[in-house]
This record gives C-alpha cells, structure tokens and sequence, in this order.
C-alpha cells in the first residue's frame, strides 16, 4: 500500500431544500482498503455514496480520486474514472437477461462485445451467480439481484468499489459467501471497497477500518472494535438513555 | 391597427381562454391525482359538443340548459371508465398508459366521424350577435357569459376539494396514496370520482364552447393537444396555472390571429409548448 | 464488417434458414402475384420499414416518439423538392433528406434530453414539433403550400431507376430492400454496444448512467438512426405517391398509423414490426373488401378498428403478437443459447 489515498473526500456537503444531509464529511480510503460506512439511518451515507459516484453534485468540497479531481462529475464519468456502485434499492435492467445485464457493465471503455462477455462471465463466477445468466432479471429472487448488482458494478473493471447495504435481507450462510467473495477481490485482484452497512455480521468480518456518519457528519473513525465501543457512536445508534 | 380592435381581441381571447382553462383543469385533476394522462381529453369534450349541437337543433336547448345534463353524464361515464377501463391500469408503465387513451381517443373521434361527417356543426343562439359596451370596449355577450360560466366551474371544483369529504379525500390520494389506504379510504372509487369530476369539467367546457366555435371530429385532437399545452404550460397538477395557462394561451392565440395570419395561430402554441418544454418543463406558474 | 458476418453465422441455423426461405419467395413474389396484391406487399414492406426505425428508438431505447410523421414529411419534401425543382435524381435528394431529418432530430433530441424529458412530456415535445412542421408547410409556397406538392409522372412502363419513376415493381424491390435492411440493421444493433446500452437506458436509466453508459449521447444517437431511417422512409413515399400534402404527410393520424406495427407485433423486438405490418394491413385490406362486398361507406370505420387493434393488444398483448409466436416455434433464447 502506498502513500497517496485512492479515495479523498474533503469537507464534502449537501444540503436539500434546507435539510443538511451532508456536513462537512470528509474521508480517505487507501489503495487496497475494505473500509465500512455505517451510522443510523437516515445519516446520510447513501447521499455521501450518491456524491462520490457523480448521481448528485456536492454544494460544498472536493472529492479527489486517485490523484484526479472527480468532483461534480457526471456518473457514468466516473464509472469511466474506474469506481463502481450498486445501488441500495436494486435496480436491474428488467427487460435483459442477467448476462446482458452485466455486459452492459461490460463494455466500459472501448471493449467490443467478446470482452465485455468474458468481463461478464467472470464477474458472474465470482458471484456464484453464472447459472443463473440466460434467466430474465425480473425473475431473479432478492438476494440475487444484489448479486447481479454487485456483478454489474464489478465488470465494469473497477478500482474502487462503492457497496451500498448489499447484505441486508440475505441469510447468514449468504451473507459469508458474498464476504468471502469480496475478501477474494481484494486479495487477489486489489478491488478497494468501501461499503455501507447494517449488518454487522459482515463489517466485523470485512471492514478494515469503520467510518461512522450521524447527521450528515463523520463522529468516528477506527477499526471496528475501537468503534463499537465508543461512546458517541452508541449514542447514535442507541440514544443517550441506552447508556 | 386600432387600439381598440387590438384590445377587443385580446379581450375576447382572455375570455375563451377562460373556458380553456376549464377544460385544462380537467386534464390536471386527474393528472394531479390520478396520475394518468388523459390522452382521450379533447375527444371526450368533443362528445360532449356533438351532443350539445344534437340537443340544440333537435330540441331547440340552448347550451345552458344542457350545463347540468351533460356535467352529470360525462360524470358517470368517466367514473365508469376509470374503474372498469383505466384502474387496471395505474400499474402499468406510462407509456401504456398513454396508448391505452390513445386507443380511445381514436375509437371516439372515428365514431364521432362516422356518425356525424366531417362537415362542421355549431350552435346558433339568439343572442349569438349581442355585445357589451364597456367604454371603447366592444364584449360578445357569449363571450362573457361562458366566461362567467367558467369561473364559477372552478370556484366550485376549489370549493369542492377544499370542503367535502370526499373532496378532501381524493387529495389525500394525491398526496400520500399508501397513507390513503392504509386508513382505509376507497382509492379506486375515490379515482373513480376523478376522472368523473376531470370530464365532467371537461363536458361543460366543450357545451360552453360550442357556443363560441364550430366543432368537427377533428376538434378532438386538436383540443387534446391544445389541453396539454395549457397543462404543461401552466404546470401539470396546478389548479390555478392551468387557468393561467388557458388565459395565456387563448390571449396568444387572439394575438396570433392578428399578427399573423388566422390560419397559422396554432403554431404559436405549439411553439410556446417547445420552449416551456425546453426550459422550464416543470411549468411557468410552478415555483420550483 | 465482421460483425454483420457474425449475425449471420451465429444466428441458430432454423430461423436463419426460415429467414432466407422468406426472403427467396420475397425477391420472386412479383413473377407470382398480380398488381393488386403487390400494391399490398408494398404497403406491409414499407410499414414494416418504418415501424422498424420507430422501433429502434422505442422499443430498443424505450423514447416514445409521437411525431415521427415529421420525419417522413421532411424527407419527402426535401427530396421531391430537390427533384421537381432541380432535377436531382433521388439517389442524391435522399443524402439531403437524411441530413434534414437528422438535424431536426438532433435539435428534439437536444432540447429533451438535456434536461431529462422524458415520457409523457417526450412524447408531447415530438408532437408538438409534427404539428408545428404540419401548420408551417402549410404556408411554404415554394414546395406548394397546404394545395400540396406534386412530382411530375410519366408513363409507368418505362422503369427509370435513376430517378424512381416506373412500375411498381421497381418500388417493391425498393421496399424490400429497405425492409429487409432495416431488419438486419436493427440484428445487428441489438448485438452490438450500442443496443446494449440503449435497452439499458430503456430499462432504467439511472443504473445504466452508473455502469458507464453516457445516456445523453446515446439517446441522440438512438434517435439520430431512427430519424434517418424514416428520412428514406419519407423519400420512397414521395415517389411513389408522386403527391404530398402537410395536411397529410405531418398528420398524427400518419404518425399513429407508423407504431401500430411495432406496438400490435411486439415492440422491442426484431420481427414485431415486420409482423404488426403484415397483420395491420391484412386487416386492413380485409375489412375495405367486406365493406366494399357490403355496400357500406363507412369513413373512419379502418381507424375505429386500428383503435380497437391497439387497446387490445395494449391490454391483453402489452408485449405484442411475435413472443407468444416465437415461444410456440422454438425460437425463444434458451433453445438459441444452449451452445454459447
């Protein structure tokens, strides 16, 4: 790992309509980190996510990616930059089967349609999902879909890969594969990830180092013990009375 | 040109956009509520013009008369329609939507061909020729009346969403249709009463405007389009900009006809249409 | 070209050899069938065309264009225009046609989509511009205002390819090469990139824009293709009716009569339009002759039962005619794909 962060969000701020739903968040995410977001609901961390991948602009900061200055670009530019995203409401191409779906993620950059085949093919294997590739996407349970999601974000060769809650309403035994799946690509072919959850199952088991948002602002940051015993995060999460 | 020839048909124009205002507030109730696009819209008032223009020359009804008879009918039919047509049809994405009023927008107007031509028909009142005079200001009293008539339409529709029960509660629909259901209100009767209530409004601006202009099948479409512009223009869902948007249309339409030649005043707002299309889609009179 | 040779060596050998069985009767339909039934085979050739280019921007790209009559109208005009005035045989006319059509396009298509209007409000920005056009040629005297526009015709035996005059079997093959051209194009495009991300952009938008795609660009292009199809589909209309009318050509009625195809045969799909036309205009010639055989004048009885055609199929068939087909012959996906 070296010295430069592959991900910089610097005093990054959004407000809608008067309602601030990020304060001054700012973060760094190392080449080759698995790095979770987490906080109550509501704290903002989809819209952080949403800044960071280009669907909104930020009002105020700079978000800085591998060097480059990312801010305010649009989404797929930044796909094209080399992040990729699932989305925490799923949303597959219904009218595709799963393979066309995650070619579409295929043929970023120049690739004709072999390559984005073969980046697909192997984006499905690595989420157990090959089998399953001639079947609609509208006919794929919940779970699936996440894992299509997460597929699709995967072929389009990203070198940082942005998880929005894709373990919530998976089984226990499920939720091990994908942790296992995602441990893999970051051994073995460096994919950085950082991730939203709720499931503590999988932050325990995957996160490095856990960044805590409460109100649109980051209250903590360290590796997941030091986090799950501090103070303010168990306020937020828990409310004063709990302690 | 002579100012008060100018005046005299921008005013004119005002007044018969108040009675596309009208017809455009249909399309925005059920829009606004319903969710659902109206594509039969301008078909459905054509309708209600050929049965006024039938009553009047059969029974010698003059169009005012025909006000309670036809707001209550298109009433029913279009409470009929949203629940045995269109409610199936909330689910579906909107482009079916839009093809399904296509459908019965191209089944009316046809209908209204073969059944009557195409030749043009109105209606041809006594007092068809009498005017106001307010100053240097020469009104058709049609004009006035059916602008009058109008007005007192929507301070009703206002009233009755403001006021009833029923009317309160088609709102909630509108603002929160899970809430709506989840305390048990009826949606699809609630939509029900609507899309009755949208072509009621809807009949009594086409039985108002017979009074004013001829009708043919081919009004259909062109009020539908012309209902759109309004609604668009105006800010769909807005009950007080599709009036606004009628009195703009109907004072560019009287400005067209004098500017340039009659024949080309359509493509005023059709061209108006592009550019709030353009550059303020969400409508003029919507603050955003 | 690799690619086109591809869709041919790829396709599965049973509807690829249906296909060339089909085509071989095509090519020697005229030897076969008399005036009367060719006039017909021309009609479902050319509805076939042009639902195929509306098809590519709806059903592939999911933009629902209600206005595509202005591109038949534009390219038409430009084109006869071009002829009547200059003597530019159509083979050139029709380079001017496309650049017209495509230039329009491009500024509907910039005005939409920068902004992201879409659906409803899509369909009524393309009305709007049809309607437009329709009151405007109205009043252009150079190419005949609302009196309409008219190519001169001379004797029909004589068959001048150069400049589109001649027997009607010479439009026939005119239409089946630009049907059965459209159709491969439309194969290829659904393999290629760009039909990938078009049905992406179709299915949703947002995700699509998140896994690369530059969704502005390629609904310009989407529509850029669908406008210079119908641009030549304007241009055989002008010389083979030899008379234009805006009241006509722009009409809305024109622009309905051009997705019914797709929409009753299946939109999305690569044999809906040329099904929807085949089964449109069969209907349509059916029930002229039983009205015909009736004695019964019925103006507005044909766009009645269109109306009827389109609500039920939007009802029952919202996926069209050609799925429940193709799944009856074996030639859904799973049976082609068992050997990728």
């Amino acid at each position: 790992m070296n010295g430069a962060p592959l991900l910089e969000v610097v005093g990054v701020s959004k407000s809608f309509r008067g309602l601030r739903a990020v304060a001054d968040a700012s973060l760094q995410v190392r080449q080759g980190e698995l790095v979770a977001l987490i906080g109550p609901n509501g704290a903002g961390k989809t819209t952080l996510f949403n800044l960071i991948a280009g669907a909104l602009a930020p009002d105020r900061g700079v978000i800085r990616f591998d060097g480059r200055d990312i801010t305010g670009l649009r989404a797929d530019q930044v796909c094209a930059a080399g992040i990729g995203r699932t989305f925490q409401i799923v949303k597959p191409f219904a009218d595709m089967s799963v393979l066309d779906n995650v070619m579409v993620g295929g043929f970023r950059g120049n690739a004709g349609t072999g390559l984005a085949r073969e980046r697909a093919r192997t984006a499905l294997a690595a989420l157990r999902i090959d089998e399953l590739r001639h079947r609609p996407a509208s006919s794929l349970t919940l779970p699936d879909r996440k894992k299509l999601e997460v597929a699709r974000a995967l072929a389009t060769q990203p070198r940082l890969l942005l998880l929005d809650e894709v373990m919530a309403g998976l089984r226990p035994t499920e939720t091990d594969v994908m942790v296992r799946a995602f441990q893999r690509l970051n051994e073995e072919q460096s994919v950085t990830i950082l991730l939203i959850e709720h499931v503590m199952r999988a932050v325990m088991a995957l996160a490095q180092r856990v960044h805590v948002l409460h109100h649109g602002e980051i209250i903590a940051q360290g590796t997941p013990a030091e986090v799950t015993r501090d103070a303010r995060v168990l306020e937020s999460y828990l409310g004063a009375e709990a302690l | 040109m002579p100012l008060d020839l100018v005046v005299n048909v921008l005013l004119s124009g005002l007044l018969t956009g108040l009675v596309y205002g009208l017809m455009a507030l249909g399309l925005s109730v059920i829009y606004g509520v319903v969710r659902i696009v109206n594509f039969a819209h301008g078909e459905l008032m054509a309708l209600a013009m050929y049965l006024t223009v039938i009553a009047f020359t059969a029974l010698k009804l003059d169009p005012l008369w025909m006000l309670l008879p036809v707001a209550a009918g298109f009433f029913g039919l279009g409470y009929a329609l949203q629940r045995a047509l269109i409610n199936p049809f909330i689910a579906r994405p909107e482009h079916a939507q839009f093809m399904l009023l296509l459908a019965l927008a191209l089944i009316l107007v046809n209908g209204l061909l073969m059944v009557f031509g195409p030749d043009a028909r109105n209606v041809q009142v006594d007092y068809a020729l009498d005017s106001y005079q307010v100053g240097p200001v020469l009104v058709d009293k049609v004009r006035v009346v059916c602008a009058g008539v109008a007005l007192v339409c929507c301070a009703l529709l206002w009233a009755i969403f403001r006021f009833t029960g029923f009317g309160k509660a088609i709102r909630a629909c509108a603002d929160n249709l899970l809430g709506a259901r989840v305390v048990g209100l009826n949606v699809a009767h609630l939509y029900g009463l609507t899309f009755g209530i949208g072509c009621a409004c809807v009949a009594v601006a086409g039985t108002l405007l017979t009074l004013l202009v001829d009708v043919t099948p081919a009004s259909g479409p062109a009020y539908t389009l012309l209902a759109f512009i309004i609604v668009i223009i105006g800010g769909l869902g807005s009950m007080p900009g599709a009036l606004a948007g009628g009195v703009l249309i109907g004072v560019s339409e009287a400005a067209a006809g004098i500017a340039f030649m009659p024949s080309a005043k359509s493509m005023v707002s059709f061209a108006l249409l592009i550019v709030v299309l353009a550059f303020k889609p969400q409508g003029l009179f919507v603050r955003r | 070209m690799k690619d086109l040779l591809a869709l041919f060596t790829e396709a599965a050998p049973r509807p690829r050899n249906a296909l060339l069985v089909l085509l071989a009767l095509l090519l020697l339909a005229p030897l076969l069938i008399d005036r009367y039934l060719l006039s017909l085979m021309i009609l479902v050739l050319y509805f076939a065309f042009v639902g195929q280019a509306w098809n590519i921007m709806m059903g592939l790209c999911g933009q629902l264009s209600l206005g595509h009559a202005l591109y038949v109208g534009l390219g038409a005009y430009a084109a006869a225009a071009l002829y009547q005035h200059f003597g530019l045989t159509p083979w050139l006319g029709m380079f001017a046609a496309v650049l017209v059509c495509v230039a329009v396009a491009s500024l509907i298509g910039w005005l939409a989509f920068r902004f992201g209007i879409a659906g409803t409000y899509f369909a009524l920005l393309t009305i709007a511009f049809a309607e437009f056009t329709r009151i405007g040629f109205d009043h252009f005297a150079w190419v005949g205002g609302s009196g309409g526009f008219f190519l001169k015709v001379v004797q029909q035996d004589a068959t001048d390819w150069l400049n589109l005059r001649g027997h009607p079997r010479m439009f026939y093959f005119l239409a089946l090469a630009l049907a059965s051209g459209a159709f491969v194009l439309t194969a290829w495009l659904m393999r290629s990139r760009a039909g990938y991300y078009f049905r992406a952009i179709r299915d949703n938008e947002e995700s699509a824009c998140a896994a690369g795609v530059n969704t502005f660009r390629y609904k310009m292009i989407a529509i850029q293709i669908s406008a210079a199809l119908t641009a030549l589909a304007g241009v055989f209309f002008a010389f083979y009716y030899n008379n234009l009318f805006p009241e006509q050509i722009f009409n809305m009625g024109r622009s309905i009569e051009i997705i019914l195809a797709p929409i009753i045969g299946g939109v999305g799909t690569l044999f809906g339009p040329v099904i929807g036309a085949a089964l449109l205009t069969l209907l349509s010639e059916g029930l002229t002759e039983l009205l015909q055989a009736l004695g019964i004048q019925a103006p507005g009885l044909k766009q009645i039962l269109y109306g009827v055609a389109l609500g039920l199929s939007i009802m029952f068939m919202p996926h069209g005619v050609w799925p429940g087909i193709a799944r009856r012959l074996g030639l859904t996906r799973d049976a082609e794909d068992a050997g990728k």
